[in-house]
């Protein structure tokens, strides 16, 4: 992530438009929620990106802020990098104070795709896992071509990126100074930093809306923590076992063995096998949601009934998500109760 | 292919669509809260 100002010069531009949300997101710059992982975004422009203007020219000029960038999405005029912060919170925040400056919308805007930074470069399986439940758990269902996820970066040596939803760094300036719940037997101590000098995993969400913010660090924070003995592991674990059995009930198992990152690996090169993937599952997705709201039109009330009975897959990820969240949530509240007796 | 006969309908193949089992959350109003108003403090009674 290469931008060259700091958080605080951003906040301190835009506070005049939403100053109290810009003092909640200085205030918890640093304080993990939840033992989660920090959130990085960039915010790629399709359009002419003149409502940005005044952001760049206040934050020192595109020559200092965007041109040092050579990353974007391939149809994007501009790509904003901004600094990370703590939580999905406050990113979610930090977004929406940008939306007060700009008096321009970046959540679900056609023009604006959101891509999310996560520490820490989770492995093939996981980045598929990490992909897959981002677009079953969002509340958009999405087409994609390959040409909507090219990024300046999909040829571009030494780097090669390819053409997908989850992508690795570039080996750019890496934040590493927030909190890291590591695993100690059944202890969590808390490291001052990310355990990683630099590394992230990606993800391009296109259109992207605060509950994949949301969505994208929890899934992230679970499988990191799983791959880098955190104190999340072993329900990162749990998360990836239990995401592994709902794909083979749907018939959907081989979907996590193309190569939804590509890393090292001169086989995880091939944007065709990745892309037709990612297809069988858009064509799954939507299936299903002809299917219900079939159903909905037939038998007004049967989400009740569904709640009781076997599920189609996007209901089963939504409740995954759901049972893992209050999971974390309920589990580091114990933590706090004892480190408070 | 009947929806591309002349004279029908185009097929609509829509590149989104919401998640239907994603109940949508109300989305924040943008707008920063207003200022509280000041307490007010009650008359005293004679």
């Amino acid at each position: 992530m290469t931008y060259r100002y700091s958080l605080e010069d951003l906040l301190a531009l835009v506070r005049g438009h939403a100053p109290a949300k810009v003092d909640t997101v200085a205030l918890h710059r640093r304080r993990v929620e939840h033992g989660q992982l920090s959130v990085g975004l960039k915010i790629h422009s399709l359009g002419d990106g003149r409502q940005f203007s005044t952001l760049v020219e206040g934050l020192g000029g595109a020559q200092k802020i965007l041109d040092v960038n050579y990353y974007k999405h391939s149809h994007a005029s501009l790509c904003l990098v901004l600094p990370p912060v703590s939580s999905a919170r406050s990113a979610i925040l930090l977004l929406e104070c940008i939306e007060h400056f700009t008096g321009s919308a970046i959540f679900t805007n056609p023009e604006i795709q959101i891509q999310v930074c996560s520490p820490g470069r989770l492995g093939a399986r996981r980045s598929a896992l990490l992909g897959i439940g981002f677009y079953l758990g969002s509340d958009t269902l999405r087409r994609y071509t390959l040409g909507d996820l090219a990024t300046s970066f999909a040829e571009r040596q030494p780097y090669p990126r390819g053409r997908r939803l989850v992508l690795y760094d570039a080996a750019g300036d890496f934040d590493r100074n927030f909190d890291w719940w590591r695993a100690s037997g059944k202890h969590c101590l808390v490291e001052p930093q990310l355990p990683f000098e630099n590394g992230r995993s990606d993800l391009l969400t296109g259109s992207g809306s605060r509950l994949d913010i949301e969505n994208i660090n929890l899934l992230a924070t679970l499988l990191v923590h799983a791959q880098y003995q955190g104190y999340w592991g072993q329900l990162g674990m749990q998360l990836q076992e239990e995401m592994e059995a709902l794909l083979e009930r749907h018939l959907l198992n081989g979907l996590v063995d193309a190569p939804w990152v590509r890393t090292d690996d001169p086989e995880s090169d091939d944007d065709d096998r990745f892309f037709a993937a990612l297809q069988e599952l858009v064509a799954y997705a939507f299936e299903e949601s002809v299917r219900i709201k079939k159903k909905d039109r037939l038998f007004p009330g049967w989400h009740e009934i569904l709640t009781r009975s076997s599920r189609g897959i996007l209901q089963e990820v939504q409740s995954l998500l759901q049972k893992y969240r209050s999971e974390l949530v309920k589990q580091s509240r114990l933590l706090e109760q004892e480190g408070r007796a | 292919m009947r929806a591309h006969q002349p004279g029908s309908e185009p097929i609509d193949i829509p590149e989104t669509i919401p998640n239907p089992v994603v109940v949508p959350k109300p989305t924040p109003t943008p707008k920063e809260p207003t200022p509280k108003e000041p307490g007010r403090i009650p008359e005293k009674v004679p």
